[in-house]
């Protein structure tokens, strides 16, 4: 997979991993998404995984803090720029796949939903590991229909 | 490094990160075990960085409980032994017997003279805080790491 090539760049640049050094947005949480993201596209073919693991890489990548951090997305996205200057692996991409990581990292923490198969796993395997902050993720704001069926059934559990 | 060929096959079968999902010994720890260790090697003569990393990679792999797990260490060598004799990599017995005894010991409160074991506990045990733990300068085995921790326990020392 592409994001694979970018993990050594990532691991090294990454300011939530060497300066902030967090104990909630690090590698635990972007590898979670990741499985999240395995999960719930079991039964849904349309989500295109190699954008859902280069969001998983980069989208919490540049935090400066774990609060509120507005801009933090955006930052991410820009690390897979900055990658990008060095080693042009975006050519292994379409236009629509890069639109689709730069709108999924740079509003995953605006609170949105997605009609795009994409971005809703995305967004719904971060949610997803909300739990790791003592927060049941809320199924009115799940994207897809898995996602929705889980948070329910961790609602009610 | 050696370490890398391994990292896919470990995020597949480490129990930490697939079945327990620890909060405090998964990638992230792995990661600061890592960095750590680079420090604390620039001042310790006599390191072999590729034992270091297989320790930073497999030493946690295998835990099962957070808190009372005296044997996880010896799991973690055990996948390591078992991905390793189907890989076709070569490894010299003393560099074996270097993990074997890395991993299967570092959490039991010894220190070690051999520099290569010695920066594999100190770099773990640096990054007892992420438990709310200060390290103790007596536990640490290289001068770098008691260093480190007595700069870390008082700041003016």
């Amino acid at each position: 997979m592409i994001a694979s090539l970018c993990v050594p760049y990532v691991l090294h640049e990454s300011h939530t991993l060497n300066v902030l050094q967090s104990r909630l947005h690090g590698l635990d949480h972007w590898f979670r998404i990741w499985k999240n993201a395995q999960m719930l596209t079991g039964l849904d073919l349309h989500a295109d995984l190699e954008v859902v693991a280069l969001y998983a890489l980069f989208h919490d990548s540049m935090r400066l803090n774990d609060g509120e951090d507005p801009g933090h997305g955006f930052r991410g996205y820009k690390l897979w720029e900055r990658y990008n200057r060095l080693e042009d692996v975006k050519q292994y991409l379409t236009q629509n796949q890069i639109e689709l990581l730069l709108e999924a990292c740079t509003e995953h923490s605006s609170g949105f939903k997605s009609d795009d198969p994409t971005i809703a796993v995305c967004w719904d395997a971060d949610r997803l590991d909300l739990y790791r902050k003592g927060i049941w993720p809320d199924p009115r704001l799940m994207s897809t229909q898995t996602g929705f069926d889980l948070t329910m059934n961790r609602v009610r559990s | 490094m050696i370490a890398e060929h391994y990292i896919r096959e470990v995020l597949r079968e480490s129990s930490t990160l697939n079945h327990l999902q620890s909060r405090v010994s998964g990638l992230d720890h792995w990661f600061r075990v890592w960095k750590n260790a680079q420090i604390l090697a620039q001042s310790t003569s006599g390191v072999d960085m590729e034992v270091v990393a297989i320790f930073a990679l497999f030493h946690d792999s295998m835990q099962v409980d957070e808190h009372d797990d005296p044997d996880h260490g010896m799991r973690g060598w055990f996948l390591w032994e078992y991905l390793y004799d189907g890989s076709g990599h070569i490894f010299s017995p003393n560099r074996d017997r270097l993990v074997a005894e890395a991993c299967e010991d570092h959490s039991k409160g010894y220190t070690h003279p051999d520099p290569t074991i010695g920066v594999c506990w100190d770099a773990d045990r640096l990054d007892l805080h992420r438990k709310g733990i200060w390290p103790d300068p007596r536990f640490m085995s290289t001068g770098a790491g008691r260093l480190l921790a007595l700069g870390r326990v008082n700041p003016r020392v």
